[in-house]
């Protein structure tokens, strides 16, 4: 159940793990835009293009710069209506604009702002994070699978046991053809009884069994397989 | 002669009008001791009237146990059995290869070779297998478990095996059966080519054939044969 219990929350971390890669994608994206045009803005401008020498001077460029990395960054994140909250919460751009969108948009712009190489880097760590939950994950999913196949392996070892000890019985019903454990992936395990045809008294037979097996959750199907050929012809 | 796996294989003591009337099986695949070479299928093929089920005795009977393999035109004698059982365990007989009848053997032809045979090593659960029937041709099935004390007519004689492979028809993919009558003796094989058991019979109405186990097969075949022969 524990085992059960942690690989719910894993999932959980799993897609946790999957929105901010979607986020940092989205982000990573839009910053590859606004950069292209914040230096196209860069290159056509001289005050902003040309390094200066002076350090009081080069600050400001430096400053200026920043601002306009941040107007781009506010022009494609108001296009994309790219509002940083709805991103977060839905892991997609909203569909229509609406005044409530402004805060969200602006933290977009300051983000994208950052540039693309930033959220490339961002990028990488969210995906070995990722990366690392899917396999946690996977290791989770595998221990509860053993776990449970080795419930049933038990539960199986058991109906074989019982099998065994009333088989001689079984034997001695007319028509009796053979009998076979199954498991089924609901966990349920059950034995099936074969017959040439159906016997007259097979309920008393049945009661018999089921009393023999009544600590365990284990059906009883009656199967007809009137004949075995030998295939030598 | 050439012997391929999915050959028919008949005692010559099965006297018969024509050759369809002939009691046959199959030639599962070869089995080697030193020089001796054995061929490797079900004693139900291979039987024949005054031969016993129970207690099989090739000194008593070497008439009897002369075995031929059908070349296409005729049953061409081969060798004989030389060891023969039917107990609660398996329905299998080794047949010893004569040098004098100018039988070719090529290893690599008769693909199912029991001396290089694995054990199975874990659960077959929906694994499909496939079978080297009548005339080496391959079909596939679906392992689906096993089944105990399986009841078998033999010459209006009942029998049961303690524990049997059951196959269930590979209906997705393939319409034809999985085996047919006269294919007794082919080996089945999983999909990474190991051994896990031998032909023996099927309950056709609803279509699930029966196969000799591998673990009952090298059991037999090793205490007939006093070494470990198989692994």
């Amino acid at each position: 159940m524990f085992s059960l219990l942690l690989f719910q929350n894993s999932v959980a971390n799993l897609q946790t793990a999957d929105l901010w890669v979607t986020v940092v994608v989205i982000l990573f994206t839009l910053s590859l835009i606004a950069e292209r045009i914040a230096n196209l803005i860069k290159l056509h401008i001289p005050s902003l293009r040309e390094k200066y020498q002076d350090t009081t001077r080069e600050k400001i460029r430096e400053r200026r710069v920043i601002w306009v990395a941040v107007g781009c960054g506010l022009v494609v994140a108001s296009i994309a209506k790219a509002d940083f909250f709805h991103l977060v919460n839905h892991g997609d751009l909203s569909e229509t604009y609406d005044p409530k969108l402004v805060p969200g948009i602006i933290l977009t712009a300051f983000f994208i702002s950052l540039g693309s190489k930033f959220w490339h880097d961002m990028l990488d760590i969210v995906m070995q994070f990722s990366n690392l939950k899917k396999y946690q994950a996977m290791n989770q999913y595998e221990e509860v699978e053993k776990t449970k196949s080795s419930i049933q392996q038990s539960n199986r070892k058991n109906i074989q046991d019982i099998a065994k000890s009333i088989s001689p019985r079984l034997q001695d019903i007319p028509h009796f053809n053979g009998y076979k454990i199954v498991s089924y992936q609901s966990g349920n395990n059950a034995i099936q009884l074969f017959f040439t045809q159906l016997p007259e008294k097979i309920e008393e037979e049945l009661v018999w069994m089921k009393d023999k097996m009544k600590n365990e959750r284990i059906e009883i199907e009656v199967l007809i397989a009137p004949k075995n050929e030998l295939y030598g012809n | 002669m050439e012997i391929k796996a999915g050959m028919k294989i008949s005692n010559m003591n099965n006297l018969r009008t024509s050759t369809e009337t002939r009691k046959y099986g199959v030639v599962g695949g070869l089995l080697f001791r030193g020089e001796d070479q054995f061929l490797v299928t079900c004693y139900h093929c291979v039987w024949c009237d005054g031969l016993s089920w129970d207690s099989f005795n090739n000194e008593q009977n070497i008439e009897k146990t002369k075995v031929g393999i059908f070349d296409g035109d005729w049953y061409q004698l081969i060798g004989h059995i030389e060891y023969a059982v039917r107990d609660e365990f398996a329905d299998l007989a080794l047949i010893k290869i004569d040098k004098e009848q100018n039988v070719e053997i090529i290893e690599q032809n008769l693909l199912n070779c029991l001396n290089h045979a694995k054990p199975p090593e874990r659960d077959y659960s929906d694994t499909i297998l496939n079978i080297r029937g009548v005339n080496g041709r391959c079909k596939f099935g679906i392992f689906s478990g096993y089944q105990n004390r399986v009841k078998f007519e033999y010459e209006q004689e009942e029998h049961s095996f303690s524990e049997l492979i059951t196959i269930s028809q590979n209906g997705i993919f393939f319409d034809e059966p999985f085996a047919v009558k006269g294919e007794s003796g082919s080996f089945i094989k999983c999909g990474t080519d190991e051994i896990i058991g031998i032909l023996l019979g099927a309950d056709e109405e609803n279509k699930t054939f029966f196969a000799l186990p591998y673990q009952a097969i090298k059991n037999t075949i090793n205490q007939w044969l006093n070494q470990d022969i198989i692994s």
